[in-house]
């Protein structure tokens, strides 16, 4: 079948059966597994304007399993295919197969999938992509005179992967396009930095009106005045970006697989228990088109076509994520346990873990008591809305969370003062937290764009997202 | 395709003002044990020891990085830019046409011309390697990380109520040739030991995890004792915590978290002292200006280097896109100093004029030590000390943080009482004007300074 991959990897995409044939005829299971990212980045700031298209980066592993562990070996010289025989043999010579659990390597499939996008990014040349950070970043610097340094980034990422095992070769082409406003303003004593970003798969990311620009230099140049949040427990309300990122953080990272089984998880104990109130119900779906956490199967073969629903009407479900080795391992001890196409790595020479794709909060409907943002806001007294996120932190086992965001906007008697906060951080004891939520909007926003590390390193796309929610949490 | 042919092709290349190869031949391996599976039998966890490594990965990669640097003229001025990409190792047509694609973007770049590095630099000497792996074969280098692995299991088996529930394993021979345009010709070669080592402290409901987080140039520098006893003592400490303090006033920060406030990476300091930054003219960098701004110094005035040229260092480096490193100081007693930056800021800036030569990249993070001994810092009275953060970064900006804690103590009349949670919340710049550092210093992951540090203007909500 044709697949419209790049020619170096359409001729690897052929071959792989042979690796894994080849693996196969001493390891009960192999697989094989082949990334590749391109794409360009273009930038404007005041000294420096870049284009830097980013030539093909491609790197292959072999994986093998022998009743226990995955032995792989993996290298960025992908078109010496003798190379890649020998250095199969070599990674099957060296293991010895044990009494183990054995992979089911799925239904056949040839399948090669592609994402779509309503502007081809591939088309669009250099200089258009030039011209868009020119435009935002003049509109940034003219808008005010404590704007210092504004800088528009334009970044296009194309992201292939092929999988193969016995039954299964899948191949994928992933387009994702970013523009990122960052103006820092200054009156000389302090300096403020402001970031707006927007994501989607092709070029129809850069479609920003000048008006959103316009509103990304207002904000720097607000915080130059902002003050720090008072310190405290308050009633606020996240943007669906930080909704989705506490999501994220909670019962995300706490419903990792391989977190559970080696203890590092609360969520062990609290399977089928109440974790939130009612209206906490969150799901991780790769299979959702066309965000920046979309997969269309894991770097371990899993289709990406089921959600995991991890907490329903504040219940933690035993729809856990799990990667194959995880899966494996605790299938015969977790009777229902499913594989999820969660099993993602960094890139081609990195382990494989039980990963997030896109996470969020689902929203409430109408009837059953959403609102909209005007309704939730006017229904809060006294409250602080929290936008833009710029960090969190898990803590699986000791159920802490750390939220960084820019800026928050008092609410005073269900009205915006237009007070405004900048650089606020939010932590709070995650069921305190999640059982504290009590309002929740109506539409679905799962647009952010960013990555995920398992602690300090292993970072793979991920978005977070959801309605507005309102909780207690502490700030500072 | 042999590097000699793919330099060749560049050289030949017209329309270049100038070029960077380098060349980076990688054996890495791997080893991720989860020494333990646990399941949950009657509500309670229940172990299971899980001998077998998770995974084993062994990468031997080569790949040739190039960095393209073009002039045009566009009215009548002349414009300079730079690309950089990864050519193929095995395709002349490839090579060719990705060099077509990087010289057309570094073309269509307007910004002001600036200089190459020039043949005539001299490169420091710095260790990077550790010759015992280095020349490890990639069996033998694989029975070396078993074998660390297996150290580190076996010294925390011992401990009591601590298990190692994860632990991983990442070490790269690197050999690294650079040639360029201008003649210059180097090469070198180096090593590096990652590890994640989770311990897990245990006292019936009482659970917690620490995540160590070591790196270094030696695996040798990587004590599986020290990296136990220091793990143990923060999970069991993390396990046996209560709920935070509200407190404003001083605030000792100790270990991780002492490393983590200093630490070039982690504050703003490093922002502010960019060579672009104060170009682009975002930094309040004003060479010999305190760094704390109006307010007075009520401490010890600190000073912060940028130290590249530590032997074995984790952040250690020999050169940066062809820039030597060098050690660079940014903050003596207090005031601005030395600026972070390559060739092209230095000039913009008019520094290269004046004879100061550019840093090159950032490298350990070196801070003097100060004239207290630690039992003076922690006080006989109520003290509140901090020894780790969930994840702390200050705003690169405006030196604002509010971090979660995730081990700290409450010391009052010879007791402690551990805590977690709550944010410790500050600003960078401001707690420069009113910190004290110990006599005392460590090294943690390319920092080099104080142990301790107490800081008088922080807050803590509880």
């Amino acid at each position: 079948m044709s697949q419209a991959l790049p020619p170096v990897l359409e001729r690897l995409r052929g071959f792989l059966p042979e690796l894994v044939a080849e693996a196969e005829q001493k390891a009960p299971y192999a697989y094989a597994l082949v990334t590749q990212s391109a794409g360009e980045t273009v930038s404007k700031s005041p000294a420096d304007e870049r284009v830097n298209p980013v030539p093909p980066r491609p790197g292959i592993r072999i994986s093998a399993w022998d009743g226990s562990t995955f032995h792989s070996v993996a290298t960025s010289r992908v078109s010496d295919h003798d190379y890649l025989l020998q250095l199969t043999r070599e990674l099957v010579q060296s293991i010895m197969v044990k009494q183990g659990p054995m992979p089911d390597p799925g239904s056949e499939l040839d399948r090669h999938f592609r994402n779509e996008f309503k502007e081809d990014p591939e088309k669009v040349p250099a200089r258009e992509r030039q011209e868009i950070c020119r435009h935002a970043f003049e509109i940034m610097s003219t808008f005010d005179a404590r704007i210092v340094a504004p800088r528009a980034v334009y970044v296009y990422e194309r992201e292939y992967r092929l999988f193969c095992n016995r039954t299964r070769l899948l191949s994928s082409d992933v387009a994702g396009v970013g523009l990122y406003l960052v103006p820092v303003a200054s009156d000389g004593k302090k300096q403020v930095m402001n970031f707006a970003a927007s994501n989607a798969p092709g070029h129809e990311a850069a479609r920003v009106s000048d008006d959103k620009v316009r509103e990304a230099a207002d904000l720097a140049v607000q915080y130059l005045s902002a003050g720090k949040i008072p310190p405290g427990e308050y009633r606020v309300i996240l943007d669906p970006d930080l909704t989705g990122t506490l999501a994220h953080e909670s019962f995300g990272h706490g419903c990792e697989m391989d977190a559970l089984m080696r203890g590092a998880a609360r969520a062990a104990l609290y399977v089928g228990k109440r974790v939130g109130s009612d209206l906490v119900n969150i799901v991780d779906f790769g299979g959702l088109p066309g965000r920046h956490g979309s997969i269309f199967f894991s770097d371990d073969g899993v289709l990406a076509e089921e959600p995991a629903v991890l907490v329903k009407n504040g219940i933690l479900q035993p729809t856990l994520m799990t990667d194959l080795y995880s899966y494996l391992h605790m299938r015969d001890r977790l009777p229902g346990l499913k594989l999820s196409a969660n099993g993602r790595l960094q890139v081609y020479d990195h382990p494989i873990y039980a990963r997030m794709t896109n996470t969020y909060f689902l929203p409430l409907e109408k009837e059953q008591g959403g609102k909209t943002k005007e309704e939730l806001i006017a229904d809060s007294g006294d409250a602080i809305l929290i936008e833009q996120l710029t960090s969190g932190m898990e803590d699986p086992l000791g159920w802490g969370v750390q939220l960084q965001a820019l800026r928050g906007r008092e609410i005073k008697d269900g009205k915006l003062t237009g007070k405004l906060y900048y650089q606020v951080g939010l932590t709070g004891y995650v069921p305190d937290v999640l059982s504290s939520v009590d309002g929740i909007t109506t539409e679905l926003d799962v647009s952010s764009g960013g990555t995920c590390g398992k602690g300090h390193k292993e970072y793979v796309r991920v978005s977070s997202g959801g309605p507005y929610v309102r909780c207690r949490m502490k700030l500072g | 395709m042999e590097f000699n042919n793919i330099k060749r092709i560049v050289a030949e290349t017209s329309g270049l003002a100038g070029w960077h190869l380098h060349r980076v031949e990688t054996q890495a391996t791997t080893i991720v044990r989860l020494p333990g599976i646990y399941t949950t039998r009657e509500g309670r966890p229940f172990r299971q020891p899980n001998p077998h490594p998770r995974e084993v990965i062994t990468a031997p990669s080569e790949e040739v990085w190039v960095t393209v640097y073009c002039k045009s003229v566009a009215d009548n001025k002349e414009y300079m830019g730079e690309a950089i990409g990864q050519l193929s190792i095995y395709d002349e047509a490839a090579v060719k046409e990705t060099l077509s694609g990087l010289i057309a973007a570094a073309r269509s770049q307007p910004n002001q011309p600036y200089p190459l590095v020039e043949r005539t630099a001299v490169y420091p000497e710095v260790e990077l390697a550790d010759h015992e792996l280095l020349e490890l074969s990639p069996p033998a280098l694989l029975a070396r990380v078993q074998r660390f692995s297996e150290a580190v299991l076996t010294t925390a088996a011992p401990e009591f109520g601590i298990e190692v529930s994860n632990l991983e394993v990442f070490v790269k021979q690197i050999r690294t040739r650079l040639e360029t345009g201008e003649g210059i010709s180097l090469e070198y070669p180096s090593t590096r030991t990652d590890a994640e080592i989770c311990f897990i402290a245990r006292f019936g409901d009482k659970v917690a995890e620490h995540t160590a987080r070591p790196h270094a140039r030696r695996l040798r520098d990587l004590d599986p004792q020290r990296l136990v006893l220091l793990g143990s003592t923060y999970a069991r400490g993390i396990a046996q915590a209560g709920p935070p303090p509200r407190h404003s006033g001083p605030v000792v920060l100790t270990g991780e978290a002492a490393r983590d406030f200093m630490v070039l990476s982690h504050e703003p300091l490093s922002w502010h002292c960019s060579g672009r930054a104060v170009y682009e003219k975002m930094s309040r960098y004003v060479k010999g200006q305190p760094v704390w701004g109006d307010k007075r110094l009520a401490g010890d005035a600190v000073t912060v280097c940028s130290d590249p040229l530590v032997p074995f260092g984790s952040d250690s480096r020999i050169e940066g896109a062809a820039q030597p490193a060098r050690r660079v100081c940014l903050l003596k007693d207090g005031c601005y100093e030395e600026l972070i930056g390559d060739l092209r800021y230095y000039h913009y800036l008019g520094l290269l004029a004046q004879g100061v030569v550019p840093s090159g990249p950032a490298g350990n993070t070196v801070v003097d030590a100060g004239p207290h001994r630690t039992g003076e810092l922690l006080g006989s009275g109520p003290t509140i000390v901090v020894s780790a953060f969930s994840d702390f970064h200050a705003d690169p900006a405006s030196g604002y943080f509010a971090s979660e804690i995730r081990l700290g103590e409450v010391r009052e009349e010879g007791m402690t009482q551990s805590f977690k949670g709550g944010l410790l919340i500050g600003n960078w710049f401001d707690a420069m004007a009113d910190i004290q550092l110990s006599s005392e210093t460590t090294a943690q992951d390319g920092y080099y300074g104080p142990s301790t540090i107490r800081v008088g203007n922080l807050t803590i909500s509880g």
